[in-house]
This record gives structure tokens, C-alpha cells and sequence, in this order.
């Protein structure tokens, strides 16, 4: 369970989140809406650490982890509560000099695992994101942007994740592929059984897939009774 | 400034902790090595020719009439050891490869690259920067020793071609005057060129703020600071050696 309590960050003045509350229950699909700016990528990377946030407490399985992102020393404990997370970052991510198969691999990096079980467990995953093995050996550069989506889900759930983060899984993708990762993160909360959380100003995926809904909007997260139109989030 | 001077120190004394991280990975390294050399090969060999050829012919301007011709291969050639092939060549390589160091890292940073092996519980910095600062001092050397062999080869050709200094008069002078100190003075400097110029390139690719301008930012600031570091070491060993 991931519960968050009086998150604020601000950058050099720019207030961005401010007195946060929040709570992912285990194996739901957990939506944050908001428009572009409203800070979504901010709070899904203050919860991992790669932003540290100004106030606050995040626990993750009942562990506050906030003491462990200021200090160097608590590193390895925060790597290890990291690994309990896949994140689909907002532009894949993919790292560019390296093929998809070994950018999967780089998420079962810490497990030293023998080769052929590496490789096993990267055709499996994406099989399970519904690509072929031919995108194996290709790079980056040579995938369209709905490939490359999928690939960053199935390097996210390499390693087994309790949770996947998604950033705007569906924003800047045609419709059929939208859908495509719409049905892929209900199969594998299902299938898998990992708490998502997903932040998104679309209104689409939220009614289809979600389950609890939040909005962010001037700073910080509510709760709407029901979401009905997408003009809610601007006013 | 002194900050970050003080930052810079950390990132490189942090870069090392990955020591053992890399040396189960020795392919991380040879990869950069294979990437920095590559990268840097035709520029280098160009430089060294003309390196070679006005080397000659600067000498053998500057000698008076009298002075036996296989000075030109004393002087030039000893020159060229010591102080113009190893300089040049460093200052090249951080145009050439340093840039490119820095603009990989800075797009990685602002394509959220490096956040995602930070959250694959990847040290970022011992996967990307160790290794590039680990073959950048073994590149450098490298360079500059291959950057001597073809540089005194074109000097010698040219010595004789513009000014008529036969070959083996050219080789007399060289083998005569060029000692194993003014090769070693030359050479040893070199990797630690190589180290400031790593360290530094990868320190400004992290350095890089989002943004659009930010990875122009720091290729700038990058190439600026190696250069100058790069000729103040330059001075100190030159100091240190031969005063
Ligand atoms: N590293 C940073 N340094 C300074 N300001 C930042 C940084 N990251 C984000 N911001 C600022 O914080 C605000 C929220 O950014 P964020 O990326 O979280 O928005 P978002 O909701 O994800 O938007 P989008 O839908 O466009 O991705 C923006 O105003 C942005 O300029
Ligand atoms: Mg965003």
C-alpha cells in the first residue's frame, strides 16, 4: 500500500504540490487526473525519490521512505524499495544505445541472473505486452512510439514490480494503440496483481479502467463524487 | 565557483565507489573505449599530418644559416614529443569526444533516461560515468602515442620535401637529442588529460537542466572548463619536469 501524507514540493519559488494526501489501496487501479502542468510527473517522481520533496511522508508497504532520500547512506535501502516499482515514464525512456532486449534486461540488472533465464523472462514479458520477438534486437530509434510504450511496460514489469507507475500512458498515441494500453493495464493489474497508479489528463482511459480517482488541481488532490466532464479539471 | 569545484570533486569521487559495479561489467568499458576511440580517429590522424608538417617547417625557419640540418629533426621532433602532439591532441579530443560525452548525458538527463535506471535500481552514475571516465584515460594515451608515430612520420617526410633535410638526417637528430624522459614527459601526462576531460564531461552531462537550451548549456561549459584544466595540468607537469 502506498499512502502519502502532507506531500508539498516546490521548485526555486514555483509551488507545485502542497499538502498532499493520498492512499493506493493493494491490486487497484489508482487514477490521478489533472491538466498538463499540474505537476503529475512531479508526484509520481517524488514518491520513487528522483524528486525529493520538501515536506511529508510517503510510505511504501508501511515504510516511510522520505528519511531515505536525503541521505546517501540510505541508498541501497531506497534501490531495494524502488525495485518494488515499474515505472512507464511520459517519453518511454528507453535508453537509445541499447536494443530493446538489453533495456529489458537492464531492470533485471541487480538479479545476476544466468543468461537463459534472462532471456526467458524478457521474451515472456514481451509476449505479455503483445509484441513479437523481432523487436528483440531493434533499437529505439527504429520503434514508433506505441512500440516503444509498450516496451517501457514490459521493461516495468521485468522485474516483477508490486506497483506499476504509469505517466501518461496513452497522451500522443493514435486511438487503436491507445486502446491497446488501455486493455493491457487492466489485463496486467488483473493477471498480476500490481497496484497502479496513473496519472493522465485523459478522461477515456480514467472512466474505463479506473477505480479511484483523484484530480489535481490547484496544488493539490481531491476526491470527486463522480467524474462526469473533463471541463471539471480546468475550471 | 568553489562550490562547484566542491561538487564537481564529489561527483568524480563517487563516480570510483562504482569501481567494483564496473569491474564485473568490463564490457561497459570496452563499449566507450570502442565508441571515444572511433569517434576520434580521423580527426586526429588529419591533425597530426599538418601537426607534422608545420612542426618542420616552423623549425626550420626559426634555425639560423649554419646550424646543421638534423636539427630540424632535434628540435621539431622533440617538440612535438613533449608538448604539441600530447596538447593538441587532448584539446581535439574535447572537442571532438568531450562535446559528444556531454550531449549523450545531457539528452539522457532531460529524456528521463537516467531516472529510469535510477528507478531499476541502477546507480547512474556508476553505469554511465565510470566507465566513460575509465576509457577516456585510456584513450587519451592512446591517442597521443598514435598521434606521435604519425605526426614525426609526416614532420620527417615534409622536412625533406619543403626543405630538403634528407630522412636519416632527420632521424640522427631525433635519435640523438630526443631522450626517454622527453617521450615519458610527454606521455605521462596524458592520462590524466583523459581523466579530466571524462570527469568533467560527464559531470556537466548531469549537470544539465531540463529544458531546451540546457544540453547546449552544458556541452559549453563543458568543453571550456576541460580545455582550460586540461593546459593548466599541461603547465604544472611541464613545470614539474623540465624547469
Ligand atoms: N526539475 C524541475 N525543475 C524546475 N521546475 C520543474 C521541474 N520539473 C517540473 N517542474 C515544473 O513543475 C510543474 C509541473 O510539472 P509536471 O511535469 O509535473 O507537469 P505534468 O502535470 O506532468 O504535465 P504534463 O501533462 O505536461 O506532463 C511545471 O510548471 C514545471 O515547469
Ligand atoms: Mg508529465
Amino acid at each position: 500500500m502506498i499512502k502519502i501524507s502532507g506531500l508539498s514540493k516546490c521548485f526555486s519559488q514555483q509551488k507545485v504540490l502542497e499538502g498532499i494526501d493520498f492512499e493506493a489501496q493493494d491490486g487497484r487501479r489508482v487514477f490521478i487526473l489533472g491538466k498538463s502542468g499540474s505537476g503529475k510527473t512531479v508526484f509520481l517522481k517524488c514518491i520513487l525519490g528522483l524528486l525529493v520533496p520538501d515536506t511529508g511522508k510517503i510510505f511504501i508497504d508501511e515504510m516511510d521512505i522520505t528519511p531515505l532520500m536525503v541521505k546517501p547512506r540510505f541508498k541501497r535501502k531506497l534501490t531495494r524499495i524502488r525495485q518494488k516499482i515499474g515505472y512507464v515514464f511520459q517519453g518511454s525512456a528507453l535508453l537509445d544505445s541499447l536494443s530493446v532486449a538489453d533495456n529489458i534486461a537492464l531492470a533485471l540488472d541487480s538479479k545476476n541472473l544466468p543468461w537463459e533465464e534472462q532471456n526467458r523472462i524478457i521474451d515472456e514479458k514481451l509476449e505479455m505486452v503483445g509484441l513479437d520477438g523481432d523487436v528483440r534486437r531493434k533499437y529505439p530509434a527504429q520503434l514508433s512510439g506505441g512500440m516503444k510504450k509498450l516496451v517501457a511496460i514490459a521493461r516495468a514489469i521485468a522485474a516483477g514490480p508490486a506497483y506499476i507507475f504509469y505517466d501518461e500512458p496513452t497522451t500522443a498515441l493514435d486511438p487503436a494503440v491507445a486502446t491497446r494500453i488501455t486493455k493491457l493495464i487492466i489485463e496486467l493489474s488483473e493477471r498480476l496483481e500490481v497496484t497502479s497508479l496513473i496519472v493522465t489528463h485523459d478522461m477515456g482511459l480514467a472512466r474505463r479502467a479506473g477505480q479511484d480517482i483523484y484530480f489535481l488541481k490547484n496544488y493539490t488532490l481531491s476526491r470527486p463524487r463522480r467524474i462526469t466532464r473533463l471541463e471539471e479539471l480546468y475550471e | 565557483m568553489v562550490r562547484q569545484l566542491g561538487r564537481y570533486v564529489l561527483f568524480t569521487l563517487r563516480a570510483f565507489g562504482g569501481m567494483g559495479y564496473v569491474l564485473r561489467r568490463p564490457k561497459l568499458v570496452l563499449k566507450q573505449v570502442y565508441t571515444l576511440g572511433l569517434l576520434s580517429l580521423p580527426v586526429i590522424s588529419f591533425a597530426s599530418i599538418f601537426l607534422g608538417m608545420v612542426t618542420a617547417l616552423m623549425v626550420s625557419y626559426q634555425l639560423e644559416a649554419g646550424v646543421p640540418k638534423f636539427y630540424v629533426g632535434a628540435t621539431g621532433g622533440r617538440s612535438l614529443l613533449i608538448e604539441i602532439a600530447p596538447l593538441v591532441i587532448a584539446l581535439l579530443v574535447v572537442a571532438r569526444v568531450g562535446s559528444n560525452i556531454t550531449a549523450r548525458i545531457g539528452t539522457m538527463k532531460v529524456t528521463e533516461q537516467i531516472d529510469a535506471l535510477e528507478t531499476m535500481g541502477i546507480n547512474s552514475v556508476h553505469y554511465l560515468a565510470l566507465p566513460i571516465i575509465l576509457a577516456s584515460i585510456v584513450v587519451v594515451p592512446v591517442l597521443v602515442i598514435y598521434s606521435d608515430l604519425i605526426s614525426l612520420v609526416a614532420a620527417a617526410v615534409s622536412a625533406k620535401v619543403i626543405v630538403n633535410v634528407p630522412i636519416p638526417q632527420y632521424i640522427f637528430g631525433l635519435k640523438r637529442y630526443a631522450t626517454l624522459n622527453d617521450v615519458l614527459g610527454g606521455l605521462l601526462k596524458t592520462p590524466f588529460f583523459g581523466l579530466a576531460m571524462g570527469s568533467i564531461s560527464v559531470y556537466y552531462g548531469f549537470q544539465t537542466e531540463l529544458g531546451a537550451e540546457g544540453v547546449g548549456k552544458s556541452v559549453t561549459a563543458s568543453v571550456v572548463t576541460s580545455a582550460a584544466l586540461i593546459m593548466i595540468l599541461d603547465f604544472i607537469v611541464a613545470f614539474w619536469m623540465f624547469r
